[in-house]
């Protein structure tokens, strides 16, 4: 057809594998039907009221008012830490990639600056 | 029958405590410390899958440049099974950031907008220079808010001003 050009179409709905050993739901594939799943109520001290949009201003918080709201469930719930992880992952990127030793302080600092589009 | 404790305080954790943690820095005695505190029970950590993309993003640029060449997807998949690991073994509380986000639970980005322009300026004494969160920040503050968090765990003095909706645990300084 005239005045239009063939788009190539790149799919942009696939999400990631992922690796977490202590998980074996795979909520990569959702049915359209399931509704997003919530958990209580629950009240962290006010910062939204009824109506979100125009409820992230503080001035009701300032007046010690509590709102309630509901949140999503996380992916994985908290559990006591396994002894000895913090150690074992000390570290870990210079041991699997030697080659990062090339990568300096200010280095890294300016990519982890740019991550958020931050001036150096 | 007993109930299961109580977890404990939770702190967001920003990206960078995590790189800074894994690829050795000056700032890795201070997140060495604080995730040793999440280890003892003192905190417990939260987290996205945001936070888990932005850290990918970060380190495959570090490895190209150190290479000076280009990162594979090997390279994706051992960083993504490294943090995750981590995650998991920590017991931190990972949250997908797509439900976080979604308008069910209210308008995200409205709330994102609110933050920037109500977010209080911070004057570092010692660089004379200004900080106020910006855009990106903001997503993972009202992240970290609808994920229930307690604290702001960060080393970006941006995050000071932010105290309204969150309590800023600024690493530096506590550790």
């Amino acid at each position: 057809m005239r005045g239009f050009e063939k788009l190539t179409v790149v799919n942009a709905n696939v999400v990631p594998k992922r690796y977490f050993p202590f998980v074996s739901v795979d909520d990569t594939v959702q049915s359209l039907k399931k509704p997003l799943k919530s958990n209580a109520q629950v009240i962290l001290g006010g910062v939204f009221n009824e109506n979100i949009a125009d409820s992230f201003y503080n001035e009701r918080l300032e007046l010690g008012e509590r709102f309630t709201f509901r949140i999503p469930a996380p992916f994985m719930k908290w559990h006591p830490a396994k002894q000895g992880t913090v150690a074992k992952f000390h570290g870990c990127l210079n041991r699997i990639y030697p080659e990062l030793g090339k990568i300096s302080d200010k280095d890294l600092d300016t990519l982890i600056r740019n991550m958020r589009n931050k001036e150096e | 029958m007993s109930s299961p404790a109580p977890s404990p305080p939770k702190a967001y954790i920003d990206t960078m405590v995590f790189i800074y943690h894994f690829k050795q820095h000056a700032l890795t005695p201070k997140a060495d410390n604080f995730f040793k505190d999440i280890e003892k029970g003192k905190y417990a950590g939260v987290t996205t899958s945001f936070t888990i993309t932005e850290y990918i993003a970060v380190m495959r640029k570090a490895l190209a440049e150190a290479r000076n060449g280009p990162s594979t997807s090997t390279d994706v998949i051992k960083l993504r099974k490294q943090i995750e690991e981590f995650i998991s073994n920590m017991g931190i509380v990972y949250f997908d950031a797509d439900p976080l986000t979604s308008g069910v639970y209210g308008k995200f980005f409205s709330s994102v907008e609110n933050v920037v322009e109500n977010a209080k300026h911070f004057k570092n004494r010692r660089t004379n220079k200004w900080f106020v969160v910006n855009g990106a920040d903001a997503l993972h503050v009202v992240m970290a808010v609808r994920a229930g968090a307690d604290f702001y765990a960060t080393f970006d003095d941006d995050f000071r001003g932010v105290d309204s909706w969150i309590k800023p645990l600024m690493l530096f300084e506590v550790y």
